[in-house]
């Protein structure tokens, strides 16, 4: 929890950074952040932002990349990807000052049926192998996907917890208003298979289109419970209680990354895939709530 | 009012300079086109079965079920309302009136979150519903409440316009002739007012039909419970396009067909 | 017309007794309806005609005196403005016939005019028969299927008074009930108001701007002004030798200065107007009487006349053109009617002087002048 709380802080005290670029200097370049807090601080107390922060991130270097790159590189990500491939692409761009990374967040199946429809891209990211399959299969993928994160469900009430929930098999006791996302989109897929694996069945009393709308059920206290990905608890931070689930292994989401057999910037591509997968990158997608490629 | 208005003489002396049909056709296009585009994306061969799938019919029977109530009771509630609004001098009042109009600019997800600080199970009057062993969290009443919510101006704007444009002169002449106060307002101003109460209330259900923001923070989303057709269609559109455009069509045919029955009336 | 409102008459068997006060209106009258009576409510615009019948109808609440109809007190506000008394508009038994028929659009003409009665709780059946049978007697049987929307405004305002008569008031009140008819449909309906009212001996308050309507219509006239009453008497009476000058400018009569003497008023010219004088009006001093227009004729070219008229306006009427001399106050000036060709001849226009002639007028009433 430590590093998004420093994230919003930072945020705070840089009065919500604009760009991505800034907020990459916020998290590659962090000594500079402090100067510019302490600053701020000095005049609205929220000096002390910074002290959460350890030496190491804040001088923690880039993945290498061999030469200078320039020109315009395009990222399709998964929406639950949007702030962490921001930041690195910010990151990106810092270090080759010619180079501008353009990033676009929708959800997986819509980016892939951009990429299909020939939309100019040359990396691209989703939520699941599925989705990234049928651009494989299309032909439209250079080489062979790389999984960089996985994301694993998790059980989320109110900080109070009205009801009681303890377990993931309590979500199932009569009274308890229990919140997940519907079997059509792949979170609610995903906790279909977390009920097989628990052998627990829920009767949820909504089952909404999107993790964000079960989130913002739980944390406004509408629902006792919510089955949420771990990133949007980590997200979430105080406003939830995050009960853990041992079974979560069950329904592993990998995010798998792939540079586009149409790319017109392969380098610069090949570099962000880099950085996505060397220790920077699988540093800020840890923080994000985000689980090593291999699986909890 | 009386009879048929005759036909408007096909040229009148004064012209609109030509270069306003440009921008107005601009928006027009930036109106229709959208539309146009929806239906040439629909389906058309699989609609029958899009349109009868058991989410689809669970949806559209939702939706009429809630819609239908929130309208009887933007009835029950909005005619009271417009005729105090129309009616009475209470200090205050056009304050008053500004406020209950407020819904109609208010982003709906706006208006959800307020009825969820209002009624949810943390909201104002929740803990004391809760109490009584009503919850409204996740029932179709939260639904028929957010629609009511949002469509309840609809109804008042249109039958307080009506009002003051009938004036209160049959409503005196009535009292003068032996009808009590119920007795004028129910053989006399609501007949006199009726084509703008019908055409509030057929704005109302159009309205309530079309309700997604507050319904989906409010509310939340299960088939057959909550889940009406704007939310079975937000919930396709990524999923199963197809089957989302096919619904968004039914609603324009819905939405089209209350166009043609409101349009014309003088109210509103 | 010494009792204002505040000081409550004795209230005198039946009819209409309204002696109330609204402040906003500035109103403060003081008036009565005998029973079977037909007071015309004259005045300018604004005078307060129509507030008075609002009190009456109970569409207004007085902030001094009452109102009283058949002994019952409606309204009375005491002299402290105080409400001690508030009859409903619906239980006071009146009806109200205005310039517009207002009737119910929702309803055909049979069911507006069984309104009052199943309003008052009779049956469907009754009610219908009985609104069939006043729309017979106002000449409107063949319409009763009708809706308003289909009615001539003739015809609309008839089913508007089988509406108002089938509520049996006490007393009707009309506001003005020909005003919105166009020339061929108002005889026809003041006809028949006059057949309705006489023979059936009802009290009714008629504000109109009419002279026709008074006479033909009306047993006595009030005239308001201001808010006050300033004249009343009988209705022919008031037209003929009006007191005040608002009836006057009604029956288009002109005021004529003089002196009063034996045989009438001595104008300026030496010239005599036959006439009679008023109570109070004594030989020898300065004197007034009004004048209609077939009283005086333009002198022949060359002649000095009677008396000089300074024409301020000239108004085609059909066969003749009037000629209008300058007000005196508030009084409307003499006119005098020109036949056509002579006016043409002569070229009458605003702002000359005419020399004009006494043509010998019916006896005019001359009353003291200051």
């Amino acid at each position: 929890m430590r590093a998004p709380k420093q994230g919003r802080r930072t945020a705070g005290c840089l009065v919500r950074p604009r760009t991505a670029g800034l907020r990459a200097v916020a998290l590659s370049s962090s000594l500079l952040v402090l100067t510019a807090c302490a600053g701020a601080g000095d005049d609205d107390g929220t000096g002390d932002a910074a002290p959460g922060l350890p030496a190491a991130e804040a001088t923690a270097p880039g993945t290498p990349v061999p030469d200078e790159l320039s020109g315009t590189l395009t990222v399709f990500a998964a929406a639950s990807l949007t702030e962490v491939v921001d930041d690195l692409a910010a990151a990106l761009e810092q270090q080759h000052p010619g180079l501008t990374v353009r990033t676009s967040h929708a959800g997986s199946s819509e980016l892939a049926a951009q990429v299909e429809q020939g939309a100019p891209a040359d990396v691209l990211v989703t939520a699941d192998e599925a989705t990234m399959q049928r651009v494989v299969d299309a032909g439209l993928v250079a080489g062979a996907p790389e999984v960089v994160a996985t994301n694993t469900l998790t059980v989320v009430t109110p900080p109070d917890d009205p009801a009681g929930v303890g377990s993931f098999a309590d979500l199932a006791r009569p009274g308890t208003d229990v919140v997940v996302c519907a079997p059509q989109v792949p979170c609610g897929a995903a906790t279909e298979q977390l009920e097989e694996a628990t052998g627990v069945a829920l009767h949820p009393v909504s089952e909404e289109g999107s993790v964000t709308d079960v989130l913002g059920k739980v944390t406004s206290g509408q629902a006792d419970a919510g089955v949420v990905y771990a990133t949007d608890a980590r997200r979430a931070g105080d406003a939830v209680r995050e009960v853990e689930v041992p079974e979560a292994g069950a329904a592993v989401n990998a995010y798998p990354v792939a540079v586009l057999a149409d790319a017109t910037e392969p380098d610069a591509a090949a570099a962000l895939v880099a950085l996505l997968t060397g220790a920077e990158g699988q540093r800020v997608l840890a923080d994000a709530g985000f689980g090593p490629p291999g699986g909890p | 009012m009386r009879g048929a208005r005759p036909a408007r003489p096909a040229s009148t002396g004064a012209e609109l300079p030509r270069w306003v049909l440009v921008p107005a056709a601009v928006g027009a296009l930036l109106v229709l086109l959208p539309l146009v585009a929806l239906v040439a994306r629909v389906p058309w061969a699989e609609l029958p079965a899009l349109l009868t799938s058991e989410s689809s019919r669970a949806a559209l029977a939702l939706s009429l079920r809630t819609a239908s109530a929130a309208t009887a009771l933007c009835v029950l509630l909005g005619v009271p309302m417009a005729l105090v609004l129309a009616r009475t001098a209470l200090p205050g009042l056009h304050v008053l009136r500004s406020l209950v109009l407020l819904p109609l600019v208010l982003p709906p997800v706006v208006g959800g979150l307020a009825l969820l600080y209002a009624f949810g199970r943390r909201g104002l009057l929740g803990g004391q519903l809760e109490a009584l062993g009503v919850s409204v969290a996740f029932t179709t009443a939260a639904v028929v409440l957010a629609q009511t919510f949002v469509a309840l101006p609809f109804l008042v704007v249109s039958l307080e316009g009506a009002l003051r444009t009938a004036g209160r002169r049959h409503e005196e002449v009535a009292a003068v002739l032996g009808a009590g106060p119920w007795t004028v307002l129910r053989r006399v101003t609501l007949p006199v007012v009726l084509p703008g109460l019908v055409s509030g209330a057929v704005l109302s259900f159009a309205r309530a039909l079309g309700e997604f923001g507050a319904t989906l923070t409010f509310a939340g989303s299960l088939q057959g419970t909550t889940r009406t057709l704007p939310l079975e269609v937000y919930l396709q559109r990524e999923t199963d396009p197809d089957a989302a455009v096919a619904l968004a069509l039914l609603l324009v045919v819905v939405a089209a067909a209350v166009v043609v029955a409101v349009r014309g009336r003088p109210a509103l | 017309m010494t009792s204002g409102a505040g000081t409550t008459p004795a209230p005198r068997s039946g009819g209409l007794h309204l002696a109330a006060a609204v402040d906003a209106r500035g109103l403060e009258v003081d008036l009565a309806v005998r029973p079977g009576e037909v007071v015309a409510l004259l005045g300018p615009n604004g005078a307060g005609k129509s507030t008075a019948l609002g009190l009456v109808a109970g569409l207004l609440r007085p902030d001094r005196g009452r109102v009283v109809l058949d002994d019952d007190v409606l309204a009375d506000a005491g002299d402290d403005g105080r409400t001690r008394t508030w009859v409903a508009p619906h239980r006071r038994r009146t009806a109200l016939l205005a310039q517009d028929p207002l009737l119910f659009g929702h309803l055909t003409a049979l069911d507006n005019a069984a309104f009052a009665p199943r309003a008052r709780g009779a049956g469907r059946t009754a009610a219908r028969a009985g609104a069939a049978r006043w729309l017979e007697r106002v000449g409107a049987g063949s319409l009763a299927d009708r809706r308003p929307a289909q009615l001539s405004g003739g015809q609309a305002q008839r089913v508007a008074l089988a509406r108002a008569l089938a509520a049996e008031p006490r007393l009707l009140l009309l506001d003005e009930p020909l005003a919105a008819l166009d020339v061929a449909a108002a005889p026809a309906l003041r006809q028949l108001l006059r057949e309705v009212l006489r023979a059936d001996g009802r009290s009714a308050l008629l504000v109109t701007h009419d002279p026709l309507d008074v006479l033909a219509l009306a047993d006595r006239a009030v005239v308001v002004d201001g808010g006050r009453v300033v004249e009343e008497g009988p209705a022919a009476e008031v037209l003929a030798a009006p007191r005040t000058p608002f009836p006057a400018r009604l029956a288009g009569l002109g005021r004529l200065r003089g002196t009063a003497a034996r045989g009438g008023l001595v104008l300026p010219s030496g010239r005599v107007l036959p006439g009679a004088l008023a109570p109070g009006c004594r030989q020898g001093e300065p004197a007034a009487a009004a004048v209609p227009p077939s009283a005086l004729a333009l002198a022949p070219p060359g002649s000095p006349g009677d008396l000089a008229l300074d024409v301020v306006a000239v108004e085609p009427r059909g066969e003749v053109v009037r000629l209008r001399g300058a007000d005196d106050g508030a009084w409307p000036g003499p006119a005098v009617d020109v036949p056509l060709a002579q006016a043409a001849a002569r070229g009458v226009v605003p702002g000359r002087r005419e020399a004009v002639v006494v043509t010998g007028a019916a006896g005019v009433l001359v009353r003291p002048a200051r």
